[in-house]
């Protein structure tokens, strides 16, 4: 309804407080999304020089970010350990995660002092957890394991190379398993008690019941967390920069991490690489959008039926 | 029966297998931070020895200098090299994590305020659809772009005051959706009431709408400035000359000066330092953290 001549009064006094509510979250939202993003996108078919600013490239920049993901280790390592990290994340924290949920669930052994201990992590700043978590792996798990279970000379899970990766993939999974674990298990909480009582007085089995009542009633919350998770592959850093600031090994970079310390001005906005990080940007964003859209079709489509 | 019996059985040993498992993963939670503050008590010598037993002598000194040796080093407008200590470092996380979480709930809550009670006009839609759409929407890289328009159009790039204002005042994001369906699911009754009074459509929405809200804009200020106020890589992005004290444990981890240590316990009971504040504001209102909201106002 636009502001006509046919409106009462009290609709046009709706229609101007409303605008002068909206105009400027609206503004604010045309300037630092629509335009912000438009703005990448350009920025993508650009180049900047120091005394003409940013200037046309054309497909420069793109061509640019295909070379180097054939031919740049970093790069190559981030794609990698992305998808490596993405999988293996899912697995546990669906495969297992949802089990112990179930468990959980049925058991009502989930107490409040469980859950304030896995929101900790939510309170306490990611750098000092992870500061607290390098000197525990390099300090204490080495001389324990000489102490107490004869394994002298280990050195420790972060300084050495063999084990950094897996270490890191550890703590980036086991720091935020709970939460996901307690956001499952309200899930759950929602299916109807009568309907898990009819199952059992039919003599269901637990992953019957599972498998036909209470995974279809979770479905929509978990494809949720599915096709929403998508865009984690590409974004998702593992928490690489608290662990190793910007000078992480190529073997350990993630495709988040990558576009990260080359966005952060530390010493200076470095426009000269922007347009090729927007570039990368807009590449990813092509994959992940249909992807994201992929995967939420199937979930809709070949998903169980709440019926 | 017998099967059900049989069930039954199995889903027992796996529970135990499963309570067993949580309590392991808890501790393993809290083994790290409980390590750390015992640790945090010993001398360096001692730390490097044996790191598995308690302190010989507890060296409450390791906090007092680790207070002390708490600074960072950055660059003014002018490129002169400025000392940020521990209370310059506060200061700029209450503005940046509380005052930015104030700005944007409350531009939050208001544009699903007036979206969900005056819907008639069609633009509220729209507004829902933009909020729906950009949680979906996966969009990577624009960060460069967000930073070039800071510093280009508005000569603000690395200004504390304006990424807690400007930069908060908008709407998007899950909050929304929250305020949303709670306005849209309360009842209008008072609303209406104060309509048929005289009341102006202000009047209504500050004095009415908005303070029956107040538990859950209270709730979700908690939420979001406890996760500014750890987030140091938003901070290391737009505001890296104006440390938070999440960031400034970074750097005092990572970038050593002269007077700096280098010594772990140090380094640790600054960790601890850092962690007290939350951990208080969690204890102090961990109700509010753990989902219990009671709403509305309408006595039945």
């Amino acid at each position: 309804m636009a502001f006509s001549k046919k409106m009462s009064k009290r609709d046009k006094k709706d229609f101007l407080f409303l605008w002068a509510i909206l105009i400027i979250p609206l503004t604010q939202f045309v300037i630092f999304y629509v335009i912000v993003n438009i703005n990448s996108v350009l920025m993508a078919f650009q180049k900047f020089d120091v005394r003409n600013g940013f200037e046309w490239y054309g497909f420069g920049n793109f061509i640019q970010v295909f070379k180097d993901i054939g031919s740049m280790t970093a790069l190559k390592y981030a794609i990698k350990n992305s998808i490596i990290f993405y999988v293996v994340s899912f697995v546990i924290n669906n495969a297992v995660g949802l089990s112990i949920s179930y468990v959980i669930f049925k058991t009502k052994t989930i107490g409040k002092i469980f859950k304030v201990i896995v929101f900790l992590p939510s309170i306490i700043s990611s750098i000092v957890l992870i500061s607290l978590f390098i000197s525990f792996c390099d300090k204490a798990i080495p001389q324990f394991a000489a102490k107490f279970l004869g394994i002298q000379d280990m050195s420790g899970l972060l300084v050495n190379v063999k084990t950094e990766f897996a270490t890191i993939i550890f703590y980036s999974i086991w720091i935020s398993f709970g939460g996901k674990v307690v956001l499952l298990v309200g899930a759950m909480s929602s299916v109807n008690n009568s309907l898990l009582e009819a199952a059992e007085i039919d003599g269901a089995g637990p992953f019957r019941e599972f498998t036909s009542i209470v995974f279809p009633m979770i479905w929509p919350t978990w494809s949720v967390l599915v096709y929403t998770g998508i865009i984690g592959i590409f974004t998702l850093d593992m928490n690489m920069y608290s662990f190793k600031g910007s000078g992480a090994r190529p073997e350990l970079y993630t495709i988040g991490y990558f576009i990260f310390i080359r966005t952060t001005a530390l010493d200076g906005i470095r426009y000269e690489l922007y347009p090729y990080v927007s570039a990368m940007g807009l590449i990813i964003t092509a994959i992940a959008v249909p992807l994201t859209y992929i995967v939420k079709h199937s979930l809709e489509k070949f998903g169980p039926s709440v019926d | 029966m017998k099967y059900s019996k049989r069930a039954k059985s199995r889903v027992s040993i796996f529970s135990i297998i499963v309570i067993a498992f949580l309590v392991i993963y808890s501790i393993s939670l809290l083994l790290p931070i409980l390590w750390g503050f015992i640790q945090s008590f010993k001398t360096e010598l001692e730390y490097s020895m044996d790191v598995l037993s308690f302190p010989k002598k507890w060296h409450f000194e390791n906090y007092k200098n680790a207070f002390n040796l708490f600074y960072t080093q950055t660059f003014d407008k002018n490129g002169n090299i400025i000392v940020v200590y521990i209370e310059d470092m506060l200061f700029n996380s209450i503005i940046t994590c509380i005052g930015s979480a104030l700005v944007q709930l409350f531009v939050t809550q208001a544009v699903a305020y007036v979206c969900a009670r005056y819907n008639k006009f069609k633009i509220t839609n729209v507004i829902v659809g933009i909020v729906i759409v950009t949680i979906v929407l996966p969009i990577v890289g624009n960060t460069p772009s967000m930073i070039t328009i800071i510093d280009k159009w508005f000569n603000s790039f690395d200004n504390i005051w304006f990424y807690s204002t400007v930069l908060q005042m908008n709407f998007l994001g899950q909050n929304f959706l929250i305020f949303y369906a709670t306005f849209l699911n309360e009842s209008k009754t008072i609303s209406e009431a104060a309509q048929v009074d005289g009341a102006s459509n202000f009047r209504i929405m500050f004095q009415i709408e908005l303070p029956i809200m107040k538990n859950i804009f209270f709730t979700l200020v908690l939420l979001t400035a406890v996760a500014n106020w750890n987030n140091y890589t938003t901070t290391l992005l737009y505001l890296p000359n104006h440390p938070t004290i999440a960031y400034g444990y970074y750097r005092f981890l990572y970038v050593k000066y002269a007077q700096q240590t280098s010594e772990p316990t140090i380094q640790i009971a600054a960790a601890m330092i850092v962690m007290l504040p939350m951990l208080a504001v969690f204890i102090a209102f961990n109700n509010k953290f753990m989902g219990n909201i009671s709403m509305g106002a309408i006595k039945e």
